[in-house]
């Protein structure tokens, strides 16, 4: 009987749902409302690192970070870049030896959304919770 | 200084067609772009002055941006410490290079680096203001660009980042410098495709004109073609191969840089190289196998660079290499054992014990220290 008991108790605490990442702390990757894309991690990984630069319509891409030291910041880098940001500086630096540059960096997840409503080639991420109609989202980070 | 010009009217004029096909073939960015915010990296910026042409804006290791012109001055500089064994202790200024860039459109890049400060060997005379590259790049799509002018042989990647900051080492391995000539003069198709976790990207190059601005480099090119592979996999690791045809300049080489045999006739060289980051841990590797289509003068040589972090932004640096040159000169072996402090991404001190079994000029035993910036 007691053994059962055992049994149930984790039966049940197997059948209740592992709590979700609540929504305020997910982030949203964002374009303008006109892009009509589907992007995957790899897809945004390679907009981020600047190796991918041009829309499939072929106009550029306008990629946008949030400041190194922001949550934001370090969540997106490291599940989508699979790095930190200082990690990262190996890889600017070789970029930077041809030239290229890292994404602009905006000071706030409402400076990236205004920014993204206005220009159709831009793509950033804000909070989840900040997401509204000025935008479309193309991938949500738990 | 040696400044060659000529026969390259027709080329130049089918070039910059084709520029200019491939920025009027790609769409237009809208005409109604909003304002182009502030750019930046990990750095934060040190100085930033509001301007009527925007802010000007300093980042340690990024530059000086130059309001919203899209030009950028930057550039890295490095001292050298060095005692080679037997010889004498020297210290110099070994770079101090200057990048100017400028993105006026979006499609449009266009690079410079002009060396001002240039001894490669303490013995030589020093040189000033040497062109080191200059070339525009003409963006189609990803997997199409165009780079015309002087730029980096793509073959292997130490002499692609062969910046000092750049690299772990104060001296430079064989492979990477003697079979082949680190610059080309002409142009360049490249690009690159996405497939699942990775990125391919490719090159295919010629030098069909001459030389401009060069220090004569063990291996000077004539006329050349090439290409690149390489993948790149998101798990960080990287493996490339390369190939270049080329006709070697007459009459100034150096020992060891080439062969005898058909000096004029074509030489063929292929090369390997691949990249593996783990946590602190990184191995660098380079293979080049260079021989001339006719005749004798076979050279080939590899390296091998494990390197950890073993404290905090201390990084221990290991290094075997091998390079066969071509008969009579015998082959050599050299160790290289290392450390280097890297206080700031922009800044890095390094210190190097070299040894080898034989004697190269180009790289002699003895312990070599530095001090490199990215300004």
């Amino acid at each position: 009987m007691r053994r059962v008991g055992i049994v149930l108790c984790l039966a049940t605490a197997l059948l209740v749902p592992a709590p979700a990442v609540p929504d305020e702390r997910a982030l949203a990757i964002v374009v303008h409302p006109d892009r009509n894309v589907d992007l995957d991690m790899q897809d945004v990984a390679h907009i981020y690192l600047r190796r991918r630069r041009f829309w499939a319509d072929g106009t550029p891409i306008v990629a946008l970070n949030r400041e190194p030291e922001t949550a934001a910041r370090t969540t997106f880098s490291r599940r989508v870049l699979r790095a930190d940001p200082a990690q990262l500086e190996g890889y600017w630096n070789e970029r930077y030896f041809e030239g290229i540059f890292p994404p602009t960096v905006l000071s706030s997840g409402a400076a990236v959304k205004r920014y993204v409503a206005a220009d159709r080639n831009a793509i950033g991420y804000i909070e989840w919770k900040d997401v509204d109609a000025s935008v479309r989202v193309v991938l949500k980070l738990d | 200084m040696r400044v060659r010009t000529g026969k390259t009217a027709r080329g130049g004029g089918a070039l910059l067609v084709v520029a200019v096909v491939l920025i009027c073939a790609s769409p237009a960015a809208p005409a109604d772009d909003p304002p182009a915010p502030p750019a930046g990296g990990a750095q934060a910026s040190l100085l930033s002055l509001p301007t009527p042409i925007g802010a000007v804006r300093y980042t340690p290791g990024h530059g000086l941006r130059v309001g919203d012109t899209g030009l950028t001055l930057a550039g890295y500089g490095a001292v050298d410490l060095l005692h080679e064994e037997g010889g004498a202790t020297t210290f110099r200024v070994e770079n101090a290079d200057l990048f100017v860039i400028w993105d006026p459109l979006a499609r449009v890049h266009l690079f410079s680096e002009i060396d001002m400060v240039d001894q490669e060997n303490p013995h030589e005379q020093r040189r000033t203001i040497l062109t080191d590259r200059l070339f525009g790049d003409f963006a189609g799509f990803d997997w199409l660009n165009l780079r015309v002018g002087k730029f980096l042989t793509p073959i292997g990647r130490w002499n692609q980042i062969h910046a000092r900051p750049l690299v772990w080492t104060t001296s430079r391995p064989l492979a990477t410098t003697l079979p082949f000539d680190p610059y080309v003069t002409g142009a360049m198709l490249f690009g690159s495709r996405f497939p699942r976790a990775g990125t391919l990207t490719y090159s295919l190059y010629g030098q069909f004109t001459n030389s401009f601005d060069v220090e004569p480099p063990a291996q000077p090119m004539d006329r050349g073609v090439g290409g690149r592979v390489e993948y790149a996999s998101f798990g960080g690791w990287s493996v490339a191969g390369s190939y270049l045809a080329f006709t070697a300049l007459p009459g100034e080489r150096e020992a060891g840089g080439t062969a005898a045999g058909d000096e004029r006739g074509w030489r063929h060289l292929a090369g390997l190289d691949t990249l593996w980051r783990r946590g602190p841990f990184e191995l660098w590797g380079e293979l080049a196998f260079q021989e001339p289509a006719h005749g004798s003068g076979r050279q080939w040589g590899f390296y091998l660079q494990p390197v950890t972090e073993v404290l905090p932004r201390i990084y221990a640096i290991a290094r075997y290499e091998y390079y066969n040159r071509a008969a009579p000169d015998p082959a050599i072996n050299i160790g290289v054992l290392g450390l280097a402090y890297k206080p700031w991404p922009f800044v890095v001190l390094k210190g190097e014990y070299l040894f080898a079994d034989h004697r190269a000029e180009q790289s002699p035993p003895g312990v070599k220290t530095s001090f490199t910036v990215l300004f």
